[in-house]
């Protein structure tokens, strides 16, 4: 069962010596939005952190996934508060994509240091990615699932100490992606994690979502549910969502 | 190299263009002069080829490079690129980063093309003398670095401004200034503007590219240019370069 997580920290306190394992806090009062309209979407009422593992972000569509974390990215400054992100960022936008020319092989070698692409062919291999064909025949499914492999990569090499810890800003990677992928991904991000956060945005479609919270958007607040097991079932979720308004 | 460098790198390798225009650019420049009636010359024939080279490499330099890199800012903004490279910099002095990223990228085919002619225009017509060999070989250097110093910033403003706006906006934004610069500084400017003071001012301030285009000293063997002249050049265009790339670091954008 998930519950609404206690914060931690007071509000607008320097949370930097008791929240030592946190990858990423956002302070009490933090706002996001867009500065030059003058448009605030939505601000957290307490302390939030995210530690290393897995966390969902879930939200209504337009309810602020993208905006928040652009905001992580640094892309969009925040109308207030600073957030605090204590390690490398790599943020996927939805619709990231490359150039229809390029194969396989020449995406993963852009993105990713030599000691990594053997592992990279190898999470390509098990998605079942085609290798020979150019990134512009490649169907929908297929181009998402590179930016999955390139996360994964990422995320394994920090795990094991050969790349930096991270944070990986996932913004809706599964949508367009076969049933049997999806499984694969869930698996992979419910290996435990000590060096690598994830927060990802998907629309609420899984019957079961395994992640160690959920970051919800609603009604302009931003809250974290966190769970008493590993499963978070949706229905829970949804009712809690309800609840939260 | 950063992301940005090799996938600009890996894209123009893998749409061969830059492989096409690699190899075409010295065959053109060895092959044209003789299609003209240069042959009735033979001795015309070597600085024709040089000459050839060079307006062959400004024409690519206006047309492709300019392009290139107008369309990789444009796809790198609407694919979301330039907004995973911008989270995986550090907060301070992330848009340099970017934009130095992509200039070494933009740098790559400059050389490469530039190198080309070069070989050309020493291969192709080096002079028998070796004093005026020397001197030919001197000249083409100086060629090939004003060429570059000219060149990259350009091809990075237009990263720059298609980034923000669309890639057809920045070629023509890029193209008219150099050409502004290359060819209307140079051969119309003395004329319509020395009368007018706005005219005059305007002439003054306006990038004068045409300084870099040294084909009139190879064609007529006049030697390279000396050295205090080459760096007052030199200077200027890496000041011009240095204005540019301020323009493109203010201009660029990495959000869709």
């Amino acid at each position: 069962m998930i519950a609404k997580e206690e914060s931690k920290t007071p509000s607008n306190v320097d949370s930097s010596e008791d929240c030592s394992d946190e990858f990423v806090i956002l302070p009490a009062g933090f706002e996001i939005g867009y500065r030059k309209k003058g448009r605030s979407v939505a601000r957290t009422s307490e302390t939030l952190q995210l530690g290393a593992g897995h966390h969902f972000l879930l939200a209504k569509n337009g309810g602020g996934k993208t905006t928040l974390l652009a905001t992580l990215a640094g892309l969009l400054p925040p109308l207030n508060l600073s957030p605090t992100v204590r390690s490398a960022i790599h943020y996927f936008c939805d619709d990231l994509s490359f150039n229809r020319d390029l194969c396989l092989s020449s995406i993963l070698r852009a993105f990713l240091p030599k000691q990594a692409l053997q592992r990279a062919f190898k999470l390509s291999e098990i998605l079942e990615i085609p290798f020979d064909k150019k990134y512009g025949a490649l169907s929908r499914g297929n181009k998402q699932k590179i930016v999955l492999a390139i996360a994964e990569t990422l995320a394994r090499e920090a795990e094991e100490g050969i790349g930096d810890p991270c944070v990986l800003l996932l913004d809706e990677p599964i949508s367009g992606i076969d049933f049997v992928a999806r499984e694969i991904v869930r698996d992979w991000w419910a290996r435990p994690a000590s060096r690598v956060c994830r927060l990802v945005s998907h629309h609420p479609d899984e019957p079961v979502l395994t992640a160690d919270s959920v970051v919800l958007i609603h009604q302009r607040k931003i809250e974290k549910f966190k769970s008493g097991t590993s499963e978070i079932s949706w229905a829970t979720l949804r009712e809690s969502f309800f609840a939260v308004a | 190299m950063t992301l940005l460098t090799r996938l600009y790198l890996s894209t123009i390798l893998a749409n061969k263009t830059v492989i096409l225009l690699a190899a075409g650019l010295p065959i053109l420049a060895y092959c044209l002069p003789q299609l003209v009636p240069a042959t009735l010359k033979p001795s015309l024939l070597e600085p024709a080829r040089a000459q050839a080279g060079w307006i062959l490499l400004w024409t690519v330099c206006s047309g492709w490079l300019f392009l290139s890199a107008a369309s990789t800012g444009e796809e790198w903004r609407r694919n979301g690129l330039l907004v995973y490279a911008f989270s995986r910099e550090a907060a301070r002095f992330r848009r340099l980063r970017l934009i130095a990223g992509s200039t070494i990228g933009f740098s790559v085919p400059a050389i490469l093309f530039v190198f080309g002619t070069f070989l050309t225009s020493v291969v192709g017509a080096l002079p028998g003398d070796q004093k005026e060999a020397e001197l030919w070989i001197i000249l083409n250097l100086q060629s090939c670095f004003l060429y570059l110093t000219i060149v990259i910033p350009l091809a990075t403003l237009g990263f720059a401004v298609a980034t923000r706006f669309s890639s057809t906006v920045s070629w023509i934004l890029v193209s008219c200034h150099f050409g502004f610069g290359f060819f209307f500084q140079g051969n119309l400017a003395p004329y319509l503007v020395s009368s007018s003071p706005p005219g005059q001012l305007l002439n003054l301030l306006g990038p004068h590219f045409y300084l870099a285009d040294l084909t009139e000293r190879l064609v007529f063997k006049m030697g390279p240019l000396p050295f205090s002249g080459f760096a007052q050049f030199l200077g200027y265009f890496a000041g011009w370069g240095l204005v540019t790339m301020a323009v493109a670091i203010l201009i660029f954008r990495a959000r869709q």
